[in-house]
């Protein structure tokens, strides 16, 4: 890792590490950096960071270094670290604000996959009201460019009857677009 | 008893069995699983990994259907019912926020009703003595490993279910049901299963820990009270022998499904024959069909 002027970049980058703050209601500050996070992540030893080391450096102020990283992306929320930290500091919610935060603030995700994976399961249940499973292979296959994604396993499942081809439409899914319409709305967006 | 029932988007499909053997134990135990009527998914890890608002108005959706028709619920899967914890956390100590959620649902949720999941659903609300009472062949001779997954006891301040660390209820019930529960240290490690997709490398490594440490025990299989745990364990066992050069051949049962032999249906009525590991040779071997 570069050198890094610590001084300055807890100064420039106070009001983002505020807006941070504020949304995930999660203070780092608490963090004495025990470690017992690190030791229980599953996911850890595929990261460029571990969770320990996020929160380290959001009391640092490198939040940029923060949002480019894939542990943000690959937080799958087991709440292990959240379970055992004595501070009691939500780990995985935090993970969640910073992904969203990233997102906005226009950092291309560090793991395309899993943004890829979520956008395309939302899709889904924005439009018909439950997941389609189907439909998901397809939108995340084409989107991601894994292709052959789940081509492996889909003949077994077929197989048993286990995935249908089809949606299952639900009679509210304008009640379930419209929530997810809402919450863009309230958020200023589109 | 009735209480409502939220299957969740898995039960309908990867799931199936979960969901079969869930309505015909609680046939047998006299308890009604109501379905709430045209409930919506949960939004699962997808929706609280993109908004923050999102997840807890997409299951506001689903409890205001339950309360408004008085009923508290019960969730099979882990996830929706982690899910659940939170929305319903968020909207009892957050006015701001329940009002806010209540204007995107265009419902009046009052978060006045709560979520069980269905280990606690049969330890807790029916009773370990009424599944007893149902029992007409004990599970003699298996040797369960119950995995319980993350999302089902952690994080314990939302949970607020049985111990994050090393839980016990289930292992109650399997031993009520008479077969042999064992001890081991994978209770509520992750199974990875939301990463299953889009990061498939580690799902192989996770499953390949948990089945290592059953199978040098000596379980004849898994139980779980969870479809995603369920299915990733399951349909990447193939995956996970191949990259690591094992062989498991271990069937990951619902805690339904193992209730239900026991109560003496059939494995068609459980769903059993729906498995990606072919579970007919333990069966078979435990003289349990």
């Amino acid at each position: 890792m570069e050198q890094v002027a610590l001084n300055s970049a807890l100064k420039s980058s106070q009001p983002l590490n505020q807006e941070i703050a504020e949304k995930s209601h999660v203070d780092v500050k608490k963090c004495y950096q025990c470690g017992t996070c690190a030791a229980g992540c599953p996911v850890a030893y595929l990261a460029d960071y571990s969770p320990r080391q996020i929160v380290r450096m959001l009391q640092n102020g490198l939040v940029e270094d923060v949002l480019k990283s894939r542990m943000i992306w690959l937080c799958i929320g087991c709440g292990n670290c959240l379970s055992r930290c004595p501070r009691k500091i939500d780990v995985p919610h935090l993970n969640d604000t910073l992904r969203i935060v990233s997102k906005e603030k226009g950092f291309p995700p560090a793991e395309k996959s899993v943004d890829v994976f979520n956008d395309s399961f939302l899709k889904t249940v924005q439009y018909t009201g439950r997941l389609y499973e189907a439909g998901l292979t397809m939108l995340y296959n084409t989107r991601s460019g894994n292709f052959m994604s789940g081509m492996d396993v889909a003949p077994h499942m077929m197989k048993l009857g286990k995935i249908s081809p089809f949606p299952h439409l639900i009679k509210g899914r304008g009640e379930v677009s419209r929530i997810f319409k809402k919450v863009q709305e309230m958020k200023g967006g589109k | 008893m009735k209480i409502g029932y939220y299957p969740g988007c898995s039960l309908e499909s990867t799931g199936i069995e979960y969901h079969l053997s869930n309505k015909a134990v609680a046939k047998k135990l006299g308890v009604e699983l109501w379905e709430l009527p045209d409930w919506n998914c949960c939004g699962a890890s997808p929706a609280h990994q993109s908004d923050l608002v999102l997840p807890n108005a997409l299951n506001a959706r689903n409890l205001a259907i339950a309360e408004e028709a008085g009923m508290d619920v019960v969730a099979p899967c882990a996830a929706c019912y982690n899910r659940m914890c939170a929305a319903i956390e968020t909207c009892k100590n957050d006015p701001e926020e329940l009002k806010k959620i209540n204007e995107i649902i265009g419902r009046n949720y009052k978060a006045s009703n709560r979520v069980y999941n269905m280990v606690e659903f049969f330890h807790d609300l029916v009773g370990l003595d009424k599944i007893a009472a149902q029992v007409q062949k004990k599970l003699s001779g298996l040797k369960v490993a119950c995995y319980y997954g993350c999302l089902l006891v952690k994080p314990p301040e939302l949970t607020r279910f049985d111990n994050p660390e090393n839980p016990t209820t289930m292992d109650e019930i399997v031993e009520t049901i008479g077969a042999t529960p064992l001890v081991w240290p994978y209770k509520t490690e992750c199974c990875g299963g939301g990463l299953a997709i889009s990061k498939t490398e580690v799902i192989l490594k996770l499953g390949n820990d948990i089945f290592s440490y059953a199978q040098a025990i000596g379980a004849d299989c898994l139980v779980t009270a969870c479809p995603m745990c369920q299915l990733n364990l399951e349909l990447r066992q193939p995956a996970m022998e191949k990259e690591y050069n094992v062989k498991f051949n271990m069937p990951v049962f619902e805690i339904s499904e193992l209730i239900g032999l026991s109560f003496g249906l059939s494995p068609k009525e459980l769903g059993i024959n729906k498995h990606f590991v072919n579970t007919a040779p333990l069966l078979k071997e435990k003289q349990l069909a």
